[in-house]
């Protein structure tokens, strides 16, 4: 008895020294775990005399998502005080003569009671009125999907992913021959096993270029997808009312379905176009999957150009797509796939990919698995100088959709919905739940 | 091979032509309060003669003229090995036995050598090492092998014994034979494979492995012998050593034991009964076991009852006739457990019922020999369940012919149900007699016997509801019969003749066995086994031994089943349900492996021993061939897709369609074929040393070394599609060379085991330490030696173009050539406490990785952990002397 109360005191003791620690960790709040940002920019290159006050400064923690913003003064910035030590991406924006003007600087760290110094170079993003593409952008990509739990409601999973193209000009644009990719990288989130090196960081690659291992294109002769100013050009994995197909299913299999999971799910039979490569990948020789891959006689199919898996289908990353629109001088062949080599989780892995030129890049839009991925980015500046990310659950299998805001400035001038699109995913997107195929121009 | 077989002849003749010089040794064994004891087994061992004790303790032996050991063993007791000179009739010896404690001296708590006059490395756990490290099942126990990690016991899947292996593989492990009371355990016939065309292997079914090493509870264990070299002419259909479980027999108190860690606990009663003068003595055990996945997790779940009964009587004393009928009863479940949260969830159940009967005996014809016999028989009842809820839409296909097929949708969420429901029953009969001789020192033990097992399987077979076209081009699996395959045999007779001749300067026994196996009708197989020891002054023996062994193929793998390859020929997916259509083709690949060969398995080994009052030390280098390892190798397979268009599409209802004439597509897939394409060659050295015990403090050392080196080739090629096609470009597939694989495992325990026989208290403490853990693959290349394009046609690379750009979508991945991890050299530590007290009630406390030591290392830029979380256990066991059982 006596062991077994000697017993007890040191479980008591170990008990006190927990509780001990815990109240040092409340400690955490006091001033000296606090430290300052000072944020300067540097005007763009190509305007050397630009006026560098007033532009917002926006930075975010990437430990706990706490954002703030602050303007910047007379000379160009910007000092955030009383910061939590840690990780933090600072992201610039503004406007000069009409043009938006961009920069970040990401993963700068914030130590306590000391300043850090980030300093932000800025570019304008170059507009090319004359291109034949002016103004098509992407309105609104759903990539995460629905994590399957037994429940017919989430038995869509992957198959519903989509992405939308907008005409936010004001001429009519021919979507014939233009093409969608989604750009590759070997991890989308910081975990421990991912690569050293990011293929942004990788001084072996060429970066005027992009590496996709999806590439699909929109058919035509050149004149038959006419995109009207202010419409929408959805393409879907597969053109189907899911909604109505699991109210079916629950029927046969006479269950309920949580209605809070029904509401995230969409109907895609609205689609311009889906994809279907099926018959594309057995006509090559390889096997397809009709698991996620249907046809939908009704609605007209995509062309596939680029698959790098045989068993795979138009699947964008679901922890992170990266969508770009592009317009290729010359049809892709195997002269432009490139096997990339990397290390991840002590072994080497091989990826082939797609080469794509930057400069025909007609829009792109980088989203990552979290606040914590910057260095999974995979567009350039030029294309996109910022990335999403999904903040619940590390982004994947949540049901959320990343959309483009409405500018409402420009849609009240205009009196129709005009999109922010100031070529910074940061600031242009916005996650949302449910996703809006066809929707959301709440001009 | 003449001269040996004419050696063999001679020596069999010059032993029949001499006459017998044998004399009778008789005796009584007491316990240590002076009551005579039934059954206690009274052993020659070098030349298997053997007998048991009457109802009085009376015994008598016939043994051959000069030095013989014999030992005196039962359960529970300490055995006595006694060294006689026999140039006369000897009467009236006696022994007395004393009930094995803690309060004696040298208890033996590892694994030990077991001194092999044998010629062949055979490892033997006794009951007080079984107490010690608290096996719950024989998978525990193995653990005591050098060689073998200590770690927390898995219930959650099938466990199989990898005898002298440095990789885990099915041909290594189907190839062990079990054998419990003389019985070989037959898992030939086990046909629970959900589709044995992709790969036989499940997690929950030890289906083309080896038993089910969980099935067997320590519970009824008295010894476990583990032959890891060459075994006796007397076991066949085996490829990999033979494990020997000896079950209790004889009158014991009743012992109730519980053993419990942090997932799991097992409950067990064991008694002996004396049923009388007449009745013999009855043994039972019952046990139960449940155990949970994890301490956190408890989804799947895993239970088992076993019942054991054995009776054991002698028929006529005259004859020294000894029968026992023995019976084991097992009751497996492999469950799931369901949250009510959980809507619609997946299912698993595999359930197990197995009933092994068998009838061993032998009669002394004195003069003319020792008939043995045993006459066996298992039942196993098996029944598994898989359930699950698919997501679609998929085009659903049950199609059992091959052919184009209009079919229908899934809903975006369905119902798959696979059952299947085997029943495997073999038989198995032996008889052998043996027949010792002797002139002057010389001594001849001849061993003749016949063998036959069936096995068949009268389950009514798979069977599956709900079956889609497989989405990624897999090959399905449909409905198929178990009672319609034949039945295999075996029909086998083998001989061994065991010459010895033992005096103090140099003592000499061989062993030299023949089998002959005639399996399934058609392979006529010979296997000869020799082995022989030299031991010069009591003190150094050198053995060598070499084998030949060989394994039948298992009925899944020689009668598999069809294979069912489905591909859509077109999907029609309208919004309108009701306009809906898909066409789907069926191939059918009726597999036909009657070509498949046994395995065979060729052993070379020899070893030194050394035992002298300050050092016992034994050590053996093996050299180990399996051949002709079953495996599945990838052929191709062409399929021809016809495409389809739709003629009209009337509103409401699913369109008319056509063939387009002249329209087809060849589509490639792989498919699995079984083939003898595995060789493994092993080599590894054993190293027992176990220097002499301090009695001044009761501490001993036991030191033991392993290092394997397993070479594995795998015959056949490998099919590698395009890593890229682009557009409109065909895809090919590349044909490679496989590369070779070593493995090579070196590891070692020292355990320190401190006893203080006042306080009845043992505490062993083991470090386990592991020197080399790595893959090494060799040879092989990342180009191909030929491709098949996209219509199928082989084409030939010649060497000189291999390595070139136009081959550069077929080149693999680099990594497939590398080693993809290497451990360091680390440690980690056990240890066990085992307390008794007078009445013979033990209590006993372990921990496994008890300093929860968790050393990392970075492999690659990547940091990994080794050794699992810390695991304890506690064991209690209570007997429980009953007067009535005193005698």
């Amino acid at each position: 008895m006596t062991r077994f109360n000697s017993l007890t005191g040191i479980l008591f003791c170990m008990t006190a020294a927990g509780f001990m620690s815990v109240s040092c960790m409340d400690n955490m709040d006091d001033e000296s775990y606090l430290g300052s940002l000072s944020v300067t920019v540097e005007a763009p290159e190509a305007y050397p005399d630009m006026e560098l006050s007033g532009l917002t400064v926006s930075i975010l923690s990437t430990a706990d998502g706490v954002q703030s913003t602050q303007t910047t003064d007379d000379k160009g910035t910007a000092l955030f005080e009383e910061l939590t030590a840690g990780t933090y991406n600072v992201s610039v924006s503004g406007t000069y003569e009409g043009t938006s003007i961009n920069g970040v600087d990401n993963g700068v760290l914030v130590e306590s009671q000391l300043t850090a110094y980030s300093t932000v170079s800025l570019t304008a993003t170059t507009v090319d009125l004359d291109s034949p593409y002016y103004g098509l952008i992407i309105k609104e990509v759903f990539y995460s999907g629905h994590s399957y739990n037994y429940d017919p409601a989430t038995a869509t999973m992957l198959k519903d992913q989509f992405f939308e193209l907008y005409n936010n000009g004001d001429k009519a644009i021919y979507l014939d021959g233009v093409h969608i990719a989604d750009a590759w990288t070997p991890a989308t989130a910081d975990f421990e096993s991912a690569p050293a090196v990011s293929m942004r960081e990788d001084p072996n690659l060429d970066h005027n270029h992009v590496y996709a291992s999806l590439v699909i294109r929109i058919p035509g002769d050149g004149d038959d997808y006419l995109l009207e100013p202010g419409e929408s050009f959805l393409v879907a994995t597969n053109a189907i009312n899911f909604k109505e197909e699991v109210r079916r299913a629950a029927e046969e299999y006479e269950t309920t379905v949580d209605q809070t999971q029904l509401s995230h799910i969409i109907d895609l039979s609205v689609a311009n176009m889906e994809t279907y490569a099926v018959q594309w990948l057995q006509d090559q020789g390889r096997t397809g999957n009709d698991y996620f891959d249907l046809d939908n006689p009704d609605v007209p199919n995509m062309d596939n150009v680029y698959i790098a898996d045989p068993y795979d289908y138009f699947l964008l990353d679901m922890s992170g797509g990266s969508l770009i629109v592009f317009k290729p001088e010359e049809e892709l062949t195997d002269e432009d796939v490139m096997i990339y080599t990397y290390t991840r989780d002590g072994n080497v892995n091989e990826q082939a990919l797609m080469k794509i030129p930057v400069d025909c890049i007609i829009d792109g839009a980088d989203f990552v698995n979290n606040m914590e991925s910057a260095r999974w980015k995979r567009l350039p500046d030029v294309v996109d100088i910022g990335f999403g990310y999904i903040p619940n659950d590390d982004g994947s299998m949540t049901n959320f959709s990343q959309r483009r805001k409405v500018d409402a400035e420009a849609s009240a001038k205009a009196g129709r919905t005009i999109f922010q699109d100031t070529n910074n995913t940061t600031n242009d997107f916005e996650p949302i739940d449910p996703p809006t195929p066809k929707g959301g121009f709440n001009y | 091979m003449n001269r040996l077989f004419a050696s063999v002849l001679i020596l069999f003749l010059t032993a029949l032509s001499v006459a017998a010089q044998e004399f009778t040794v008789s005796g009584t064994v007491y316990d240590d309060r002076d009551r005579p004891m039934e059954f206690v087994s009274v052993v020659q061992k070098d030349l298997f003669i053997s007998t048991y004790t009457d109802h009085d303790g009376n015994f008598s032996i016939r043994l051959p003229k000069g030095r013989s050991t014999i030992g005196i063993s039962f359960m529970g007791f300490r055995t006595i090995e006694c060294c006689l000179d026999i140039d006369s009739d000897m009467d009236s010896l006696i022994f007395t036995l004393q009930p094995e404690a803690l309060n004696m001296d040298e208890v033996v708590v590892t694994a030990t050598a077991v001194n092999s006059n044998k010629g062949t490395s055979v490892y033997r756990v006794d009951d007080q090492a079984i107490k010690q490290i608290q096996a719950m099942n024989l998978n525990d126990i193995l653990s005591l092998l050098p060689g073998n990690k200590m770690g927390a016991s898995d219930f959650m899947s099938v466990q199989q014994a990898n005898l002298r292996s440095a990789v885990v593989s099915d041909a290594n492990n189907f190839g062990t034979s079990v054998i419990v009371n003389g019985m070989a355990l037959s898992n030939d016939a086990n046909m629970q494979a959900s589709n044995p065309t992709i790969g036989i292997g499940d997690s929950r079914s030890s289906v083309g492995g080896g038993i089910d090493l969980r099935s067997i509870s320590a519970s009824g264990i008295q010894s476990v012998e583990v032959i890891t070299g060459v075994a006796s002419a007397k076991y066949g259909n085996l490829a990999s050593g033979t494990i020997i479980v000896k079950n209790k027999t004889g009158f014991s108190p009743l012992s109730i034991s519980a053993n419990m860690n942090s997932t799991s606990y097992q409950v067990a009663l064991s008694k002996g009964f004396d049923l009388g003068k007449k009745g013999g003595v009855l043994n039972t055990d019952v046990s139960y076991t449940y155990a949970d996945e994890s301490p956190v997790q408890r989804k799947n779940f895993y239970q088992n009852a076993s019942v054991g009964l054995r009776w054991m009587t002698t028929v006529n004393k005259k004859l020294n006739w000894t029968n026992t009928v023995a019976m084991q009863a097992y009751l497996g479940f492999n469950g799931q457990r369901f949250e009510p949260e959980e809507k619609m969830p997946s299912e698993t159940e595999v359930n197990n019922q197995n009933i092994n009967l068998s009838i061993t005996g032998d009669m002394d014809f004195k003069r003319f020999g020792k008939l043995s016999y045993t006459l066996g028989g298992s039942i196993d009842n098996q029944y598994s369940y898989y359930m699950d809820y698919g997501t679609g839409p998929l085009p659903l296909i049950e199609a059992l012919e091959t052919g184009t097929y209009i079919t229908g949708y899934s809903s975006i969420f369905f119902k798959q149900e696979q059952i299947m429901k085997g029943l495997p029953v073999n038989l198995n009969a032996n008889i052998d007699w043996n027949k010792t001789m002797s002139r002057k020192s010389w001594s001849f033990n001849f061993l003749t016997g016949l063998q036959y097992t069936w096995d068949k399987n009268f389950g009514s077979g798979r069977s599956i509801v709900g079956n889609a076209v497989s989405s990624v081009g897999g090959i399905g699996a449909r409905n198929a019969t178990f009672y319609e395959i034949p039945a295999s045999n075996t029909f086998s007779a083998y001989h061994e003749t065991t010459v010895r001749n033992d005096s103090e300067k140099v003592g000499t026994n061989m062993r030299l066995g023949l089998r002959y196996d005639f399996m399934n009708g058609r392979y006529h197989l010979l296997a000869p086994r020799l082995s022989g020891t030299l031991k010069f002054f009591d003190q150094l023996s050198v053995r060598a031994a070499w084998g030949l062994a060989y394994k039948a193929p298992a009925m899944v793998q020689l009668y598999p089943g069809p294979a069912y390859f489905d591909y859509t020929n077109m999907s029609y997916y309208a919004t309108d349900p009701a306009e809906r259509l898909a066409i789907v083709s069926t191939y059918v690949y009726e597999a036909r492996n009657e070509h498949l060969r046994p395995s065979h398995t060729n052993t070379v080994e020899a070893g030194i021993d050394w035992e002298s009052r300050w050092l016992t030390l034994r050590l053996t280098a093996y050299h180990k061939v399996l051949k002709n390892g079953i495996t599945l190798s990838p052929e191709l397979l062409m399929l021809y897709k016809q495409n389809y268009e739709v003629v009209d599409a009337p509103e409401g209802e699913p369109p008319k369609v056509s063939p387009i004439e002249g329209d087809t597509d060849i589509l490639l897939r792989e498919k699995l074929v079984m083939s003898n394409d595995i060789e493994e060659t092993t080599d590894g050295i054993e190293l027992t040393l176990v220097p002499a015990r301090i009695e001044s403090t009761h501490t001993e050392f036991n030191i033991q070394g392993s290092y394997v080196r397993t070479r594995q080739q795998n015959h056949g090629y490998k099919l590698e599609l395009s890593r890229y096609v682009v557009g409109d470009a065909k895809a090919r597939y590349g044909v490679y060379e496989n590369s070779q694989y070593i493995t090579r495992i070196g590891s070692g325990r020292i355990t320190a085991i401190q006893q203080i026989p006042k306080l009845r208290l043992i505490f062993t403490l083991s470090a386990e330490l592991n020197f080399v853990d790595y893959v090494e693959p060799v040879g092989g290349s990342l180009w191909p030696i030929a491709y098949y394009d996209g219509d199928g046609t082989y084409h030939d690379i010649p060497v000189e173009e291999r390595e070139t750009e136009q081959y550069a979508d077929l080149k693999r991945e680099a990594s497939v050539l590398e080693i993809t991890d290497k451990k360091p050299v680390y440690a980690n530590f056990h240890m066990q406490i085992r307390k008794e007290t007078r009445n013979g009630h033990s209590f006993s406390l372990y921990a496994n990785n008890f300093l929860w030591y968790n050393p990392t290392y970075v492999f690659k830029d990547s940091r990994r952990t080794l050794n699992g979380d810390i695991n304890f256990g506690f064991s209690m066991t209570f007997t429980i002397t009953s007067k009535t059982n005193n005698k």
